[in-house]
């Protein structure tokens, strides 16, 4: 009897029902992110702490959160949801409203698909 | 005379313009933030080499100039990657002009060795974290079981080998969204088949734990303790961007352990997040070679930015502890 190949094999740890989905486990999984609630006013407390600092190092930027360790983006996407007395965090992630990325706010989609093929210089690289 | 610093960033980085501000003003050094993206066709790079003429390389920014020389270090803080003019259409052109941009880019990088912070040798590795767990724990750092796999039989053992508590995180980062540590349930099993579209890390999860969050400059040690103050952050600190943050002081044998997982790991700067269990114990969870800081710096009272400052302006590893 001859050996299947390796390309005629059937490989049934691959199975095709996944097939139908096109998320990887970790991103497929819900999230719970959208439950912790922070009160508007703590974000405000810490906002204007954070705008305190940023002035005594000469830096007028307006500020985003830093608490926690979410990127600049991601602060500053949370602190324009806090229009409400409360602020549900991580809300774009369960929404799955996407967060501008750093790197394709001003791009065409060529480059943003270029942007995908640099594995070693991205904006994201341990961005936590 | 080597006064310029270099920060690979964008300009709008607030963590780039803290250090920058600290540079200039305070060390009276000359910081330049540059933007990985505006290379190839905003900024020139030249880069000469030969057997009779030193190596050296030449940036010219506008009318400016920046030369070897100048240079007392550099902070690999966020590259971007190289924007190709819109006007090469072709894809595999396009591909073709990215991937000469990053050779010479991260050629010249990888050249300027420890002058770098990281040393992107050192950087491209160690942000790996199965190298991380493996070092940490050759260092004598607790770590938890932790199974990385793309393999739905072995998470499901590995579940039942750790009386069904178990954590999962991703390996690298996602800028499109917040992908934070979270609970595997029996409920998710039935997802686990995607894992061959993606590995992920599994482990035991560490329960009555303090987050630990040290970043270490050469071999200054800075740590803060941060405390969840809203229901459901409690695995993720991250989900509560109103923590409190407190400065830790790290017992000297945990320090030791530290300082030396940056030193096998080849790094100047890191992020490490630990867990201060209820019975004393710090255990490892990762290096983030990139951390952020300045939530530790601004809440919880750390001179993380003055720090990496002189760090890069004195262009090597310093010798004082903490």
């Amino acid at each position: 009897m001859t050996e299947p190949t390796p390309t005629s094999a059937p490989d049934s740890s691959f199975p095709d029902a996944q097939a139908a989905n096109t998320l990887p486990f970790a991103l497929a999984v819900p999230s719970d992110a959208a439950n912790v609630v922070v009160p508007h006013e703590e974000l405000e407390d810490q906002l204007e702490r954070e705008t305190a600092f940023l002035k005594t190092r000469g830096v007028e930027q307006t500020p985003a959160l830093f608490a926690g360790t979410f990127s600049q983006t991601q602060s500053t996407v949370l602190s324009n949801l806090a229009t409400t007395d409360s602020t549900p965090v991580g809300t774009q992630t369960i929404s799955g409203n996407p967060v501008v990325s750093d790197d394709t706010t001003a791009d065409t989609q060529a480059d943003s698909q270029l942007d995908q093929m640099g594995d070693s210089v991205t904006d994201t690289i341990n961005d936590d | 005379m080597k006064d310029t610093v270099l920060i690979i960033s964008r300009e709008d980085d607030l963590h780039a313009k803290v250090v920058a501000n600290e540079i200039q003003t305070v060390l009276g050094a000359r910081p330049i933030i540059l933007d990985s993206a505006q290379y190839p066709n905003q900024w020139f790079l030249s880069l000469a080499a030969g057997n009779d003429v030193p190596s050296d390389f030449q940036i010219h920014l506008g009318s400016e100039t920046v030369t070897e020389a100048q240079i007392a270090g550099v902070w690999w803080r966020r590259p971007r990657t190289h924007r190709i003019p819109r006007l090469i259409t072709d894809q595999p052109v396009r591909s073709f002009c990215f991937r000469e941009a990053q050779a010479a880019f991260e050629g010249w990088i990888y050249g300027l060795a420890d002058a770098v912070i990281n040393p992107l040798s050192a950087e491209n590795a160690a942000c790996r974290k199965p190298l991380q767990l493996k070092q940490a724990a050759a260092v004598g750092l607790n770590i938890p079981r932790t199974l990385i796999t793309n393999s739905e039989a072995d998470v499901r053992r590995f579940y039942l080998e750790n009386r069904e508590r178990v954590v999962f995180k991703i390996l690298t980062s996602v800028n499109w969204q917040f992908a934070e540590t979270r609970h595997l349930r029996e409920e998710d099993f039935a997802r686990l088949g995607l894992l061959v579209y993606a590995p992920v890390i599994f482990q035991e999860e560490i329960v009555d734990k303090t987050d630990i969050r040290v970043t270490v400059v050469d071999q200054q040690v800075f740590a803060v303790s941060i405390h969840p103050r809203h229901a459901g952050a409690e695995l993720d600190w991250r989900l509560d961007v109103g923590a409190e943050i407190r400065p830790h002081v790290l017992p000297a044998a945990v320090m030791d352990k530290i300082l030396r997982l940056q030193q096998v790991l080849g790094l100047r700067y890191s992020a490490i997040d630990l867990a201060l269990t209820a019975n004393g114990e710090y255990v490892f969870f990762e290096a983030n070679t990139g951390g952020q800081f300045l939530f530790a710096e601004i809440h919880g009272g750390q001179q993380i930015a003055s720090a990496l400052a002189r760090a890069l302006v004195s262009g090597r590893p310093t010798t004082s502890g903490h």
